[in-house]
């Protein structure tokens, strides 16, 4: 009887191997350590956002480069800026290379957080970084599809927002998104953005 | 109009400097030392700001941070950013142990002070004044230099 379960054995490797490569997309970008390729697609045709001069922008429109998207809000008194300043970082020491790539804030406040306010805010940190905003609706539908989670939390008179902290990255060609999360280093993030920017086209 | 709110201001600061200059120090104040505080400037509308500080006890005793107050904002909590479920949640606790011996940090995606229903934002250049309530060591008085936006830490 052992040829029998030598025979299951194979076929359901044979069955794995195929469906891990049914799963897989085919023009998945390349593995980049430290961070995870996400099945989130980064097209969102449907979805029209404002970006940070009031323009209307699709994410579609920023193919070409390397988008670099974290959700969060201007009044965010911690993590945000902390994040954003971490990013600037990168940017810096991207060098001639962070013409390929494209920081953007997507608000989860988007009812305070208008093209204006955002400018202003983003710029703080960098010239060059961007911004989206749109309705209510929209950006509950994007943050849902990044599977960024949300939630408003009153304090004092106020109210402040957790929402989860990971930063996507999305490849020039707009197909494959990475996620970085907290537990990937400054050095990881550093090498996958050099990685992507490479492999866009020059400006 | 704006004078007369200036005269307000000023004059609940003094009243506030009087009655803070009056409380007893504390028997071992001498021993911790409040070291690099500052806040980063908050965008218009905003009501809420975070402050950062060091604070070093140089004694042999233990001591608690177990709150803190200040004239510029209706309260003062002590957050903690935490990582729970996936999302970047900030808790306030009710208190912060300082170690003898020990420096604790208050900083950006840490623990930290955050100044709520602030009655304005907090602009680059300004002091907040701040005072800190210890366990054992009575209350120290700290100004929060306020960075410009997107700073990572205070000017230097």
């Amino acid at each position: 009887m052992t040829w029998r379960a030598v025979a299951v054995a194979v076929v359901a490797l044979v069955a794995g191997f195929l469906l891990a490569l049914a799963l897989r997309p085919a023009d998945d970008g390349p593995e980049l350590p430290g961070l995870h390729i996400s099945k989130v697609d980064p097209a969102a045709p449907d979805l029209a956002f404002l970006d940070e001069a009031g323009e209307a922008r699709r994410l579609t429109d920023y193919r070409g480069k390397v988008l670099v998207i974290f959700f969060g809000f201007v009044r965010c008194p911690d993590v945000c800026p902390t994040r954003l300043f971490e990013l600037a970082q990168l940017m810096k020491a991207l060098g001639p290379e962070r013409d390929r790539v494209q920081v953007l804030l997507a608000t989860l406040d988007p009812d305070r957080d208008r093209p204006e306010v955002l400018r202003s805010y983003v710029t703080a940190f960098d010239p060059a970084f961007g911004a989206l905003t749109g309705t209510t609706a929209q950006m509950d539908t994007l943050a849902a599809r990044f599977y960024v989670a949300h939630r408003k939390v009153p304090l004092g008179a106020d109210y402040t927002i957790d929402h989860s902290a990971a930063t996507y990255l999305v490849d020039a060609a707009g197909k494959t998104v990475y996620v970085a999360g907290i537990e990937t280093s400054r050095e990881q993030l550093l090498a996958a953005l050099k990685a992507l920017a490479a492999r866009a086209p020059a400006t | 109009m704006i004078r007369a709110r200036r005269l307000v201001t000023a004059a609940a600061l003094s009243a506030w400097a009087v009655l803070a200059s009056a409380a007893p120090p504390g028997p071992v104040a001498s021993t911790l030392r409040v070291e690099r505080p500052w806040a980063r400037a908050t965008p218009p509308g905003a009501t809420i700001g975070a402050g950062y500080l060091e604070l070093r006890n140089a004694g042999d005793t233990a001591d608690r941070l177990v709150r803190a107050t200040s004239p510029r904002a209706a309260a003062v909590q002590i957050h903690e950013t935490q990582l729970a479920d996936g999302m970047m949640r900030m808790r306030e606790i009710d208190g912060l142990a300082i170690p003898a011996g020990a420096s604790v940090r208050l900083e950006p995606g840490g623990t930290h002070l955050m100044l709520i229903d602030l009655p304005r934002p907090l602009v680059a250049g300004e002091r907040v004044p701040l005072v800190l309530h210890f366990a054992r060591a009575g209350q120290l008085t700290a100004e929060l230099v306020v960075a410009p936006p997107g700073s990572p830490g205070p000017a230097p």
